[in-house]
């Protein structure tokens, strides 16, 4: 990869993609949860804050009744 | 005489010209903002231009041209085809003709001066002037939205009225015959009806159905989102890249790229299409915005008779009070059917089959009929009056058993009367209600002698009868009945019977069928709820007997009121009104005027199985339609995502508005296949349902998939194909600038045009594309031909003169490592999308 002087493209367009990569597997564990009883928006926050953990813990939590 | 008066057909039912066709083909909102656009580059790239250039205005007018004349053709197709259908369905009236004789013709045909011969459930097809009547009941509520029934005579009128309607001898287009029969003289045809004066106020009032509203705010919501995205584009751009014009003409361009100037034309092509298809399954589409109700329906209400049952009744028993089989009893039915000239139905016709041609010939010799009082759905019954060679005359009454009952004083047994006694009522209820629940229909037939009258007979002289007996007829169940409500039921539509028959035989032919019987509610019962309560009960009840046409309707709008969508099938008067209050109203051929007039859908077999296929025709052409819908509103949501971040972080626009605009033909070309696609079969299992809510989540979920891909490829052309070709970064010293730009728009535009064209594989099913689910072939060639055109472009001279470089072969790797990447993110969002809803489509 060359950046050169393009580093404001650079920046952009990667973190521009990292977010909106974010944004889309952090369905995963928020569908998870939702499937085991859960809040989905509430999850799907969760995750892209802490998406590790947001993951671990989707397969962790028991399915409410 | 049609040389002088025309046509009887109403003027504003005959098509539109050409020109106004035209304009509706070519005016819609997305045409709209293309011809602004089109306005605007006129400005920016041939007035006040440097360099004129009309690439762009011929681009966009091409693609203007091209969807509009696309819509064109196949409406102008969708018109002949609905034309065509419409003429498999025949309306006729029975017209005599000095020196021709009685004749059925076409309604069309009819004249001024024809005489006209009406019976109950024949529409009037023109306005007539009454020369006989006989207990004549009009309903006249097309006109004047009143639903009591007129009673209508021949005689002069005598009261001055100044309305219209309330002439008393006069009867109009619009209004169809209840009851009785009439004779009269056509006044008026066509334009010159009452109701052609009408007209357009009561047929240009068309029901806009929850698709039709659902498609002009989808319309709606992606116009918004050009108007709301376009300045955002360009002001980033303008700010960022400090030359307006070209902002300008770059917010335009991705304006005329999200603009899904085809959807009309799509929508229009598959409804169309469908129709087609369902009439080649004998189902004929009047109404082909009623198709998306069609594939909607969950519950479907039909009679019994000739539905489920085979229509063919055998007169199986004929019996007197006692229960034992007399001939007496059958001879009088026999005259009483013999002689009546109003509706008759199957009962008649197999009364009078019977017995044979001599014997009968021979008997009704020995009468001659005096008058008749014609059946009506209120008396149940009807009666004729006769008088034999000796001068002695009698009526001779046949109807419903509890009618008969009511209207008896004593009955008959071996010659002898007998006093009606409550027991002997009781015993006569106890028989017939044996037969019954052996599956047949019973009716009863009494007698009177000497009957008399001041003036005409009528229902009043029906009273102090003696009571004969009752004949049996069955009508067996159909063969096919059983596997076509098992059928319509695995598709997710459950049958309900609303029959005006008795109980015990509903109950056994829909035990016989397969329905449900646990529980059946009566006419008489559903009289005494509320619409709370029977709103409650129509969801566990399958069948409803001995309803009054009234309390059809009032069980199909309550249905409705609980959310289902509602199919009638109905063939006879007493049907229309229920017609009127379901989502889909289904008739059949050999129906009543009324219940044909009324219909959105035509069966030309009146077979729950004829039924069951045209559904399936519904839901793949529904299907079809949200599919583009989706594709296109995910689609474009996406491109905003990434036109966004181009103009925001890259140094340049991503492709020139000229590229944009070619990349949207190309795609625009691949997405007319789409009306030809296969649907899935788990996907033809359910009724589906216009849902607006579910395109707007599936545009937030699936849009920004192919957006990601898209910046991606920004990164990788920017970062590493493009430095390797032109010998480094954009802007360091020795790169030329001019080719980094020229490959890198090449880059996203091969790129854009797979994934935007895969797109359309990936989201036509929830399985995995071509592996589990594959398109049609149309689909597929279309779709293979559009990849291989815009992956070549670059490479020709047409590429370089819209601003493209022949791409290295490094480049296509990693395009190949993006789609397949592109592919499995979409089944990921794919998966989540149906956990989370249920459902993708």
């Amino acid at each position: 990869m060359q950046f050169g002087n393009n580093i404001f493209t650079a920046i952009g367009l990667f973190s521009t993609c990292g977010l909106m990569l974010l944004a889309l597997f952090a369905t995963w564990p928020s569908v998870k949860a939702y499937q085991k009883g859960r809040n989905f928006v509430k999850w799907y926050v969760f995750s892209l804050l802490l998406f590790p953990i947001a993951f671990v813990a989707s397969l962790i939590i028991k399915t409410k009744n | 005489m049609q040389t002088k008066f025309g046509r009887n057909v109403i003027s504003h039912e005959k098509p539109e010209s050409i020109f106004n066709r035209l304009v509706k083909a070519f005016v819609n909102p997305f045409t709209i903002v293309l011809f602004v656009l089109v306005s605007i580059s006129l400005f920016t790239d041939v007035i006040y231009a440097e360099v004129k250039s009309f690439r762009i205005i011929i681009l966009i007018l091409s693609m203007v041209f091209l969807s509009g004349m696309l819509r064109f053709i196949q409406e102008n197709r969708s018109n002949k085809a609905a034309e065509k259908l419409k003429a498999m369905v025949h309306t006729t009236a029975l017209v005599e003709r000095a020196g021709e004789g009685k004749m059925k013709i076409p309604l069309a045909d009819i004249v001024p001066s024809d005489i006209v011969h009406l019976s109950a459930g024949d529409m009037l097809p023109a306005d007539i002037r009454f020369i006989t009547a006989k207990d004549l009941f009009v309903d006249q509520s097309t006109l004047t939205g009143e639903s009591e029934p007129v009673e209508k005579h021949d005689g002069a009128n005598l009261n001055e009225t100044e309305i219209l309607f309330e002439l008393p001898n006069v009867g109009f287009m619009g209004s169809h015959v209840i009851s009785g029969t009439a004779v009269g003289v056509v006044l008026a045809t066509g334009d010159r009806t009452n109701f052609g004066s009408m007209a357009k106020a009561i047929t240009g009032k068309r029901a806009v159905t929850s698709f039709d509203k659902g498609i002009n705010s989808v319309s709606w919501v992606l116009v918004r989102f050009i108007i709301a995205m376009v300045p955002v584009v360009f002001l980033i751009n303008g700010f960022t890249k400090g030359n307006w014009l070209q902002a300008l003409l770059f917010a335009l361009s991705v304006a005329v790229g999200v603009t899904p100037e085809m959807l009309p034309m799509i929508v229009t092509t598959n409804l169309a299409k469908g129709a087609v298809a369902m009439s080649k399954k004998k189902t004929v589409v009047k109404s082909l915005n009623s198709m998306q109700n069609f594939g909607a329906m969950d519950i479907l209400c039909t009679d019994k008779t000739g539905t489920i049952t085979q229509n063919k009744v055998v007169l199986e028993m004929h019996l007197n009070v006692q229960g034992e089989e007399d001939s007496r009893v059958l001879r009088h039915a026999i005259l009483n059917s013999y002689y009546q000239t109003g509706l008759k139905n199957l009962m008649d016709v197999a009364i009078v089959a019977h017995v044979g041609e001599e014997e009968l010939r021979s008997d009704i010799g020995n009468y001659t009929k005096v008058d008749e009082i014609p059946f009506d759905f209120n008396r149940r019954r009807m009666s004729v009056i006769i008088k034999d060679t000796a001068g002695k005359t009698q009526m001779i009454t046949k109807g419903a058993v509890e009618e008969m009952l009511n209207i008896s004083s004593c009955a008959e047994y071996k010659g002898k009367a007998l006093d009606l006694t409550p027991k002997l009522r009781e015993e006569i209820l106890q028989n017939i209600s044996k037969l019954n629940e052996q599956g047949m229909r019973v009716i009863a037939v009494a007698q009177k002698n000497n009957p008399s009258a001041v003036g005409e007979f009528s229902a009043k002289d029906e009273t102090d009868m003696t009571f004969m007996g009752y004949v049996a007829f069955l009508d067996p169940p159909k063969e096919s009945s059983k596997s076509a409500i098992q059928a319509l039921n695995d598709k997710g539509i459950s049958v309900k019977i609303l029959t005006g028959d008795n109980d015990a035989i509903a109950r056994y032919i829909c035990m016989q069928v397969g329905i449900n019987v646990d529980t059946l509610l009566l006419g008489s019962q559903i009289e005494q709820m509320d619409d709370k309560t029977l709103a409650v009960e129509i969801e566990k009840v399958s069948v409803f007997a001995k309803l009054a046409p009234q309390q059809k309707a009032r069980i199909v709008k309550l249905l409705r009121e609980n959310g289902h969508t509602v199919g009638f099938l109905g063939d006879g008067i007493n049907d229309a009104v229920a017609m009127r209050e379901a989502d889909v109203a289904i008739s059949v051929d050999t129906a009543v005027d009324i219940a044909k007039e009324s219909a959105d859908i035509i069966l030309l077999e009146k077979d729950l199985g004829v039924l069951s296929e045209g559904v399936i025709e519904g839901r793949k052409t529904f299907g079809n339609i949200i599919k583009y819908i989706k594709m296109t509103a995910s689609s474009n949501f996406g491109n905003m995502f990434s036109v966004v971040a181009a103009s925001a972080f890259l140094p340049f626009l991503p492709m020139l508005p000229i590229q944009i605009l070619v990349l949207n033909f190309i795609y625009d070309l691949s997405c007319t296949s789409i009306p030809w696609d296969h649907m899935d079969e788990d996907y033809l299992k359910k009724p589906r349902k216009w849902d607006a809510s579910s395109i707007g989540k599936f545009m937030i979920w699936i849009g920004p998939t192919s957006s990601v891909f898209d910046i991606i490829t920004y990164i990788i052309m920017f970062f590493v194909i493009c430095p390797s070709v032109c010998g480094g970064a954009f802007g360091a010293p020795g790169v030329n600038n001019i080719l980094f730009i020229s490959l890198f728009n090449a880059g996203w535009f091969v790129e854009s045009l797979w994934s935007q064209t895969l797109v359309i594989h990936m989201i036509r099913t929830p399985k995995i594309p071509f592996i589990q689910s594959r398109a049609a072939l149309p689909v597929l060639l279309l779709t293979t031909l559009s990849i291989t055109v815009g992956t070549i472009i670059p490479y020709t001279s047409f590429g370089k003169a819209f601003g493209m470089s022949s791409l290295p072969l490094s480049y296509f790797p990693w395009l190949v490592g993006m789609i397949l990447c592109y592919m499995g993110l979409a089944t990921l969002l794919k998966t989540m999308f149906i956990r989370k809803y249920g459902e993708l489509l």
